[in-house]
């Protein structure tokens, strides 16, 4: 996934998060995809080099929940997103 | 006459242009009518993202109703992600041309949007790319049909450039002028002077990434300046192309930028026009006079400027009257103009000066025909407006020696 977000971008434009592939071509327009704070965050830390469990971990301090509630989440946002994303 | 909702569209495109300057804007004494005319006005002419972080994050936020902040929202989301399209459309066409030898420079687009805090709000809806080699024009069309862009007939309409669509509906003008001729000739030979000389302004600008091809800052703003010149001697034009100048003006160009400025608008005999719309922008949209490589004009001549820029809307499409501007006196003008219009619809054949009266009869008998059947007017309104805006064009001194 880590390798799958090189080319990905994560701008904070009209009140949204949008994650963009900013390497395309141009030619196919791959849509910037809407993600929410949390999101945002997930693939911030990705991008970082992070892995899913210390994600997990430095977001369930941030909101202050139960490190396996947020794993989950972290897991499931990673499993649409490597759908979504090329 | 200043209208408090004029004002507040003003205010909010302050707020958004210039960050660093948010502290001296007050949003504290406008109304929700206010409020709700200025987000009329502000999509009319397709500005409704500039006054969008005003909105929703300056006071004005607690008095915006949930409707119109939810529509406010979505329209600058929309603009957003059309934004991105064109600008990896941009990118994508730009480097094609590059990689078959046709160099190109982007016009408007991305090298205007570049100058605002926040590129991806200033809408556009196609891309335009100058060729720095009009010879090539040929060959870059096959090039882009090559690459599966559609060409159609029906579109190419103008004389100084081929439309292109892409697969997903985005038209792609290719020009081969930077803007179409005008009444004056000495003017047209200096522009076209510009132009030869244009490779000499080209350079690249990176934006995430990517090398982007756009002329030089000073020369740019000459370029934009000539689109809103085409503009106001037609319909007019709207608040957009003011926010346009403004944004790049308030980043300030260096000295030779504004030396090749200025050479250029003294050369094509656009000092007052260029006098009036920066004035406009320090006066109204704030900008820092110290940035404006000339002086400034009288507030009155601005007022009544700022108010055929407001009528305007996007490219006068808010006033059916309005045509066109002449730039001569009494009826030998208006003939002037109409036979240059006549010109501009008959680029090929107008150079053949036998059939010319015939040309002559069938741009008489459209403009009547549109005006009863499209506009809804008649010739008399026309004429009147034409007379009351070239009024104001003998003002600014357009092409005055």
């Amino acid at each position: 996934m880590n390798n799958k977000l090189k080319n990905y971008e994560i701008h904070d434009v009209a009140g949204t998060h949008f994650l963009v592939n900013v390497s395309q071509r141009g030619d196919v327009f791959e849509k910037p995809l809407e993600i929410n704070e949390f999101g945002a965050y997930v693939c911030k830390y990705l991008k970082d080099g992070k892995s899913s469990d210390e994600i997990a971990k430095i977001l369930s301090e941030e909101y202050e929940a139960e490190y396996d509630e947020v794993l989950k989440d972290v897991n499931d946002f990673l499993n649409v997103l490597n759908e979504k994303i090329v | 006459m200043k209208r408090s909702s004029d004002e507040l569209l003003y205010n909010s495109i302050k707020w958004f242009l210039y960050p660093e300057k948010r502290d001296s804007v007050s949003f504290d004494d406008y109304t929700s009518e206010d409020i709700e005319k200025t987000i009329k006005t502000a999509k009319g002419h397709v500005v409704a993202p500039f006054i969008f972080d005003a909105f929703t994050q300056s006071a004005l936020k607690e008095k915006v109703n949930e409707t119109y902040l939810k529509e406010l929202t979505y329209t600058t989301k929309q603009t957003v992600i059309q934004s991105y399209r064109l600008i990896f459309l941009t990118k994508y066409v730009c480097g094609l041309l590059k990689e078959n030898g046709i160099d190109t420079v982007v016009l408007k687009g991305i090298a205007a949007a570049r100058e605002y805090p926040e590129m991806l709000y200033r809408k556009s809806g196609d891309v335009d790319l100058y060729l720095l080699e009009k010879s090539k024009e040929k060959e870059a069309v096959e090039v882009m049909k090559n690459a599966g862009f559609l060409f159609f007939e029906e579109d190419q309409k103008e004389n100084h450039q081929t439309v292109l669509v892409s697969r997903d509906g985005i038209k792609i003008e290719l020009h081969t002028m930077i803007t179409e001729p005008f009444s004056d000739k000495r003017a047209n030979e200096r522009i076209a002077l510009f132009e030869e000389s244009i490779k000499d302004y080209a350079g690249n600008v990176n934006i995430w990434g990517s090398d982007f091809p756009v002329l030089q800052r000073g020369a740019f703003a000459f370029t934009l300046l000539l689109h809103a010149l085409q503009h106001f001697m037609r319909a007019g034009f709207g608040i957009k192309l003011l926010c346009d100048m403004a944004a790049l003006f308030e980043n300030g160009l260096n000295d030779k930028e504004k030396e090749t400025y200025l050479y250029l608008i003294n050369d094509c005999l656009l000092t007052g026009f260029s006098k009036v719309i920066l004035s406009v922008c320090v006066y109204y949209l704030g900008i820092d006079k110290d940035k404006v490589p000339h002086e400034l004009c009288e507030i009155e001549k601005c007022d009544a400027f700022l108010e055929d820029v407001l009528k305007a809307e996007e490219f006068g499409r808010n006033d059916v009257n309005r045509m066109a501007v002449v730039s001569g006196n009494g009826l030998w003008g208006y003939f002037k103009e109409f036979h240059h219009q006549m010109k501009l619809s008959f680029p090929k054949a107008s150079k053949v000066f036998i059939i010319i009266p015939v040309l002559w009869v069938i741009t008489l008998v459209r403009f009547l025909i549109n005006n009863k059947k499209v506009r809804k007017t008649t010739a008399a309104e026309i004429f009147k407006n034409a007379g009351e805006r070239s009024k104001m064009a003998r003002e600014l001194e357009i092409f005055e020696r």
